[in-house]
């Protein structure tokens, strides 16, 4: 039994319109899989794909060799968790409570509990008696963030998670991928943004039109950085 | 789900407390207040009825409250279980056993496990749908007791409930009956204020704010809606059953869809999602209806006015108006000083 996520020449549906045509690629534990490409290409539907959120998939998702089924609680309860783009808060829930709510213990070990996430993300420490809903957009980032930690997941999937920030909140970001990945935890990270990607990828995929056009390694990255520019631009 | 958290010492106890202290101490006065109301109304024995009705009206306020409020899940079909339990604890008390720590659990039982299978059709719905089949259901609960009259005393309602025992003693008197129907309407509100802290109570407001979201974080929402609606029927059941063996008699408009709407105005006007909200809802509802209804035959046009007021200018409910006005004279206070 390998143990990773793999995505094992798995295409989706929506209806019987074919979003993603065979996407193959793993995610090893304490790995950042950086999932790069335009918009509309396919990597959102990725992620929505691996919680069951997809009409229809062919192929397997399958986690340490267990295929992925049922519906998104099961499959976060297996390990997978999801932070959406749209980073909704629960807004009438006090920051606290919106951290204890998601939190469960790991099949080993200690695991994440709230001051770890706390210590990621000061800011959240001091607001642990605010609504959610009252945060800024980048303290409601770090509340998504730090919700999925607490559910201690095999694998976090991040869905653009620093659209929009100022650059102190993708720093906090960037720190919390880099926490989670020593955890051992395996991460999808869909981002627009090149520095962020480069910074905590190990591996890179650009996803076109469905699929999955060029890989390349940490190393490839850091040798000639312009490569993953080149893929991205639109020309 | 242990959350053995070193924060909640330091900001439930330091930061929270000042702010509360008010409040708690409101709700004590008002719970011994309503404690000791049998010696307050020693001259006028239907006041004390009239607060008894009240109570009641306030246990099934509660009960609502805890499916809607927790879950967001609004039923406008709440009569059924309240109905439910006072024709099933009516029949048992008749036919069964007039001991009422008999009726009570088995009338609640009965009503907990309808619910089950019926809310794991039901708690699938959501919004609209939901709603409108929790009406669907307490209109078939209605048309039963017509279809099963020769039990049920149809159109006359069932009649001749036997007074009941408690410990094998006889409980007739109205204080007696004031304080048993209170003390369970306590102990509800206790629980159901407890339910809130626990990770359950946690997982039902995370299921209110976004399903989707819940379940990305693992929760199994079908499961956790359906073990609100189950309490909450359960709830309603216990209130349905405390009010025929306290009445003596029940008919069939306690599951018409008139007495869901007043259950769910009686939760809107208190302030839904508050718990402790749709208690004061349910009393200032009920001891309104009695003295506006006996001035005027068009009091309902009265409520309706008032309930598109409240919804209009305080969402919130009572509770919501006292929680702004307690927030207002606070930060006065904090300016002046």
């Amino acid at each position: 039994m390998t143990q990773a996520l793999c995505y094992q020449h798995m295409s989706a549906f929506y209806g019987t319109s074919q979003i993603l045509h065979g996407i193959d690629f793993e995610v090893y534990p304490g790995e950042v899989v950086c999932l790069l490409g335009l918009n509309g290409m396919g990597k959102t539907t990725t992620l929505r794909a691996t919680m069951g959120l997809v009409d229809r998939i062919e192929g397997t998702i399958a986690l340490n060799g267990v295929p992925l089924a049922g519906p998104a609680y099961r499959r976060s309860q297996m390990g997978v968790t999801l932070v959406p783009e749209d980073r909704k808060v629960f807004a009438n829930l006090t920051v606290e409570e919106n951290l204890r709510v998601a939190i469960r213990k790991p099949t080993k070990g200690a695991g994440v509990g709230i001051e770890d996430t706390i210590r990621i993300f000061p800011r959240l420490g001091e607001r642990l008696e605010q609504k959610g809903g009252t945060l800024s957009g980048g303290e409601q980032q770090m509340l998504v963030v730090a919700r999925a930690m607490l559910a201690n997941p095999h694998y976090m999937m991040l869905d653009e998670p620093t659209e929009g920030l100022a650059p102190s909140y993708i720093d906090a970001i960037r720190d919390s991928i880099v926490a989670v990945k020593a955890l051992g935890v395996g991460v999808i990270l869909v981002e627009q943004s090149l520095p962020l990607a480069q910074s905590v990828g190990d591996r890179f995929h650009v996803i076109e039109n469905g699929q999955i056009v060029r890989s390349f390694t940490r190393d490839e990255v850091v040798a000639d950085p312009q490569c993953l520019v080149d893929m991205l631009t639109v020309d | 789900m242990t959350d053995a958290v070193v924060l909640q010492s330091k900001n439930l106890a330091g930061e929270r407390a000042p702010s509360r202290r008010p409040y708690l101490l409101a709700m004590i006065i008002l719970a011994v207040l309503g404690a000791t109301l049998p010696f307050w109304v020693t001259n006028s024995p239907f006041l004390l009825i009239l607060a008894s009705h009240a109570v009641v009206a306030a246990i099934v306020a509660l009960s609502l409250d805890l499916l809607t409020g927790n879950t967001g899940l609004l039923s406008f079909g709440h009569a059924a279980w309240y109905g439910f339990g006072a024709y099933a604890a009516g029949l048992l008390s008749k036919n069964f056993s007039s001991e009422i720590l008999v009726i009570l659990p088995l009338t609640v039982m009965a009503a907990s496990l309808t619910a089950l299978a019926i809310g794991a059709i039901l708690v699938r719905q959501i919004g609209k749908t939901f709603a409108i089949l929790t009406l669907a259901l307490s209109q078939i609960f209605y048309a039963l007791v017509f279809v099963f009259s020769d039990r049920t005393g149809g159109e006359d309602g069932l009649q001749g409930v036997p007074i009941i025992t408690a410990f094998g003693q006889t409980v007739a008197s109205p204080e007696a009956w004031y304080w048993l129907l209170y003390g369970v309407l306590v102990a509800s509100l206790a629980g159901a204020l407890y339910l809130r802290t626990t990770p359950l109570g946690r997982a039902w407001l995370a299921i209110k704010e976004n399903t989707e979201r819940a379940r990305f974080i693992g929760i199994n929402t079908g499961a956790l809606k359906l073990i609100a609606y189950v309490f909450s029927a359960g709830l309603a059941s216990l209130a349905g059953a405390l009010f025929v063996l306290f009445n003596g008699a029940v008919s069939p408009d306690v599951l018409h869809w008139f007495e869901s709407g007043k259950i769910l105005m009686y939760v809107v006007l208190g302030g839904v999602g508050t718990i402790v909200g749709p208690i004061f809802g349910a009393a200032a509802f009920t001891l309104t209806e009695h003295y506006v209804s006996s001035v005027t035959d068009a009091w309902l046009i009265y409520f309706g006015g008032l309930f598109v007021l409240i919804i209009i200018v305080a969402p919130g409910g009572l509770f919501g108006i006292a929680g702004s006005l307690y927030a207002r004279l606070a930060a006065g206070r904090e300016t002046r000083s």
